[in-house]
């Protein structure tokens, strides 16, 4: 697999683990074409590299992943909690398992939409490895 | 009279000789002692040496002795780079105690005394994956 999908799949793991009956998935499609019962939903996706070259040829490689969690129909300080538990499981595992050198995570402020009555999070996970 | 070319020998062999016997490995020569623009394999060696020629000891009226300061860089590109003490702590400092032996450098046939050291100079250093050391020495080359 390639380490810009592994490092997605994991991610995915974590957050499936985070929060109870998160339906989670590499890619990205508009949160209203999800149905309802796809609630909560995490979306992984837009993995960027960036190579800043170092001695001996080798490159500290960091990947950009951009995570979007959305919830419908819930109080906002339960949409908060559950971002806030897919940021502590990615905090918790520094390596991701492995795959990483180190690995930080960032939570930017929530967006709502009233009329779908459906929150959205956005998390931004920096993956690091020297190649 | 022993040259620097001489010395240069004797101290790839010194090298090969440690790593050898240590590692069971030998160091690929960099293709500059300056640059660190090559790439190193996972688990191999790389090594530089660089010169100085700081004064000319004259011991007897009709004898001099070229002084010369040797800076001897080893290179490792660590095989697990999760786990960097697996070699700082345990391989690296039997190679560079072997290295900093004064009776091997003494025993090299250009080599007529050894001035200062050798030793390691500072503690390691690590790049990315890949963890160097220098060793220092001042040594006085056979007069000619």
């Amino acid at each position: 697999m390639s380490s810009r999908g592994s490092i997605m799949d994991r991610l995915v793991t974590l957050a499936e683990g985070a929060v109870a009956g998160l339906s989670a998935e590499r890619g990205q499609e508009t949160g209203t074409k999800l149905n309802t019962e796809q609630y909560p939903h995490l979306f992984v996706f837009e993995p960027v590299e960036r190579d800043e070259s170092i001695e001996f040829h080798q490159v500290e490689r960091a990947t950009d992943v951009q995570l979007r969690f959305l919830t419908k129909a819930e109080e906002q300080e339960a949409h908060y909690l559950k971002a806030d538990a897919i940021r502590d499981a990615i905090f918790g595992d520094p390596t991701l398992n492995g795959l990483v050198r180190t690995a930080t995570v960032s939570l930017s402020n929530p967006q709502e939409h009233p009329g779908e009555a459906v929150i959205e999070s956005a998390l931004t996970v920096s993956a690091e490895v020297f190649a | 009279m022993g040259t620097v070319a001489e010395l240069d020998a004797a101290l790839v062999n010194l090298v090969d000789t440690t790593l050898t016997a240590l590692a069971g490995k030998t160091a690929t020569r960099m293709g500059s002692d300056s640059l660190r623009d090559e790439a190193i394999a996972a688990g191999a060696y790389k090594l530089q040496i660089r010169y100085a020629i700081p004064a000319q000891i004259e011991r007897q009226s009709n004898l001099s002795y070229p002084q010369v300061e040797v800076e001897l860089e080893l290179h490792h590109k660590l095989a697990d780079p999760t786990d960097e003490r697996a070699y700082t702590i345990t391989l690296q400092p039997l190679i560079a105690g072997s290295l900093a032996f004064a009776s091997s450098w003494r025993d090299m046939t250009p080599v007529h005394e050894v001035d200062e050291g050798p030793g390691q100079d500072g503690p390691a250093v690590r790049v990315g994956n890949v963890v160097s050391f220098t060793v220092t020495a001042r040594v006085e080359l056979t007069p000619p």
